[in-house]
């Protein structure tokens, strides 16, 4: 399996005026996403779990070219997407497809079922070689339909007369249309009842299996995430903080953020014996970055080097990788440590 | 001594009247809450989780819906039969409640001092200003904001959702409610914070020995902050009981298909277990059990029966005619 995406240290800050009405005052950057690195195997599922304020949803709209890093590449099929030129945005655009969150605020409430999934081919078929006529786009919209499980007579209808599963299922057809190789979900599931979530994620597995598609799962819920990726990444603040295999991650979380998520997530076994709370304080400001580790004031394993050098994601082996001065550290700092813990 | 229990509701019905029809919204729920009781009313968008606890308030959106049947014993009195001034009276001060947003429950142009103080002062509780800021402060300790003192003058867009919803829980807390229903409390916080929020839940339980009522649609939830759960489906409690017992093993078809579509944390399955269909439509409800249609264990007497609510040999209740046919358990 080849490589299909490829971020090296991708940026994003954006510029927020500091101080004063109109003008004055200076300019600091709002590090939305502050350097991330990974790749996506052709293929595969790769997760990104986070909070808000993470920088995981601008994570996935700097990949779904909705917005531009401010440093770093991100490579797809081995051509860069910020060097594109019009064509190449249109090619892009037919590889790349995205379902987000909220189908109801996706979907134009004013354009029926049919034209709002057949809009993505009359856009891109309209000037391409394999130029469509009106009863072929038709026929392609319905069996897409089919494939989502929905019934043909859904076309005519508008988006407030289905229910949200249906919703959801109309928004992965419009976005399957165009037969793209990866798909950028941005908790696809969260707004549906539970019920329903299991059909749309067995939904998306079958399109996995079929045309060997390659998904990018953007969530907040570990346990969806656990379910769909085989690759995850943790963020916090901009920058990710742990990344490997989902199931060893599972198995045994390294970075004590991950660790607090996992224990944060409620599960349904009323024998759980609930530990120490899960974090203190809340997740801080991008725009103001704590000095050294990121996570440092809200952890309990923090050490004094914590506060002052920010740790840097580093190999720990079996491709897993940890930013946290408690992990591959040098002896020393886990000397520190462990004098630390038992006073 | 036998007690007549804090809460009891008895065949409460609240229907909605809309243009298309009639929506039974809330169809015949009775259950019982003692002092300390946390109970998680769980149940899909629609089951009528919602409506049941704004029917208990009697907060519904008038004239679309009313209660048209049913009890609410609360403290020896039927809150149904309350005059509206006596029902101002209960809310807040008897009985808190917290709703999902924190954002719309805070008014944007109001300090946090204003708002926390307000059921004080509506109270008449407080002797003086400098009285009314302690009562303030104490309420705002007890859902831990970080130095209260500096926060009193701010405005709720200064706080992070989580401190919003904490301030939330000081207002409905203000009055020393003997039960809070809180409305999916933390559908809008992070998993982190959301942990946070339920622990502080838990605490002031023990500390007051108040009862809860949890709606939510997330049985992780229950399981962890409730001691009993009642499981709705359009419109009716489909299994009460124990949440040990109800989520070890679940007596409902539908509890258990809801169970089984929950994704293992670790465990990454091929596929989940997936519940066919939606939920029933209301305005046409199906003649029988209304999960019926998406049911596996459905009969063919399903089909023509609502099934009653039944206690079981181990003291919880479900409504299902196979169970009664002795083919689950």
């Amino acid at each position: 399996m080849g490589t299909i995406l490829e971020l090296r240290d991708v940026k994003r800050y954006f510029g927020i005026r500091s101080g004063g009405w109109v003008g004055g005052g200076g300019e600091k950057p709002l590090k939305a996403v502050d350097g991330a690195s990974f790749s996506i195997a052709s293929g595969s599922s790769f997760g990104i779990a986070g909070e808000s304020g993470s920088g995981k949803s601008t994570m996935g709209k700097l990949i779904l070219r909705l917005d531009r890093p401010t440093g770093g590449a991100i490579e797809f099929e081995g051509r860069d997407i910020g060097k594109l030129d019009a064509e190449g945005d249109a090619w892009y655009r037919t590889r790349v497809q995205a379902v987000f969150q909220d189908a109801s605020g996706s979907l134009d409430p004013r354009m029926r079922i049919l034209a709002i999934v057949a809009e993505p081919l009359e856009i891109h078929a309209r000037t391409g070689p394999n130029r469509l006529g009106k009863a072929e786009i038709r026929e392609k919209v319905e069996d897409m339909l089919a494939q989502v499980g929905l019934p043909k007579r859904v076309m005519d209808n508008y988006p407030h007369e289905l229910s949200g599963g249906q919703k959801q299922r109309v928004a992965i057809a419009r976005a399957m249309i165009l037969e793209p190789t990866m798909l950028v979900l941005d908790e696809p599931v969260s707004a549906l009842d539970v019920s329903i979530r299991a059909q749309v994620l067995n939904l998306l597995s079958d399109f996995q299996d079929r045309y060997g598609l390659t998904y990018l799962m953007i969530s907040h819920d570990l346990a969806t995430l656990g379910h769909v990726s085989s690759q995850l990444a943790v963020m916090y603040l901009g920058r990710i903080v742990e990344i490997g295999d989902t199931e060893e991650i599972y198995e045994r979380p390294l970075h004590p953020y991950t660790k607090a998520l996992f224990r944060a997530m409620p599960l349904p076994d009323p024998n759980r014996k609930k530990s120490a709370p899960s974090l203190r304080g809340e997740i801080g400001s991008a725009l103001d970055i704590p000095k050294g580790c990121r996570f440092c004031p809200r952890c309990d394993e923090a050490m004094p080097v914590c506060s002052a050098v920010d740790p840097e994601l580093v190999d720990v082996g079996a491709g897993r990788q940890v930013a946290c001065h408690l992990i591959g550290g040098s002896q020393h700092t886990k000397a520190t440590h462990q004098r630390g813990s038992n006073e | 001594m036998t007690q007549a229990p804090l809460l009891s509701v008895e065949d409460l019905r609240t229907y909605c009247y809309t243009r298309a029809g009639v929506v039974k919204a809330v169809d015949g729920v009775s259950f019982a809450l003692e002092r300390g009781d946390s109970l998680g009313l769980v149940g899909e968008s629609g089951s009528g989780k919602s409506m049941t606890c704004n029917s208990i308030l009697r907060l519904l959106p008038r004239p679309a819906a009313r209660t048209v049947g049913g009890r609410v014993l609360w403290d020896g009195r039927d809150l149904l039969t309350l005059s509206e001034r006596e029902m101002r009276s209960v809310r807040g001060r008897e009985i808190g409640m917290i709703l999902q947003d924190p954002l719309m429950s805070l008014n944007p142009v109001f300090t946090i001092a204003n708002q926390v103080g307000e059921p004080f002062r509506l109270r008449g509780a407080a002797k003086s200003r400098s009285d009314l800021r302690e009562k303030v402060l104490d309420v705002l300790r007890q859902v831990h904001i970080p130095s209260p003192e500096a926060r009193l003058s701010q405005y709720p867009f200064e706080f992070s959702g989580g401190m919003r919803q904490r301030t939330v829980a000081a207002i409905a807390l203000a009055g020393s409610p003997g039960l809070l229903i809180a409305d999916e409390p933390t559908t809008s916080l992070d998993v982190t914070i959301q942990d946070q929020f339920l622990r502080l839940l838990r605490e002031l339980q023990e500390e007051t020995g108040m009862a809860l009522i949890l709606v939510t649609h997330d049985l992780g939830i229950v399981a962890e902050t409730c001691n009993k759960v009642a499981v709705m489906y359009a419109g009716k409690i489909v299994e009460f009981g124990d949440v040990r017992q109800v989520l070890r093993s679940p007596a409902h078809p539908y509890t258990e298909a809801l169970l089984k579509a929950l994704p293992v944390p670790g465990t990454r399955q091929k596929r989940l277990y997936q519940i066919p269909g939606e939920p029933p439509n209301l305005l046409d409800p199906p003649a029988g059990c209304a999960f019926e249609p998406r049911c596996h264990r459905a009969m063919q007497a399903c089909k023509n029966a609502r099934p009653p609510i039944k206690r079981l040999s181990d003291g919880r209740q479900a409504a299902c005619l196979a169970l009664e046919a002795g083919e689950v358990q």
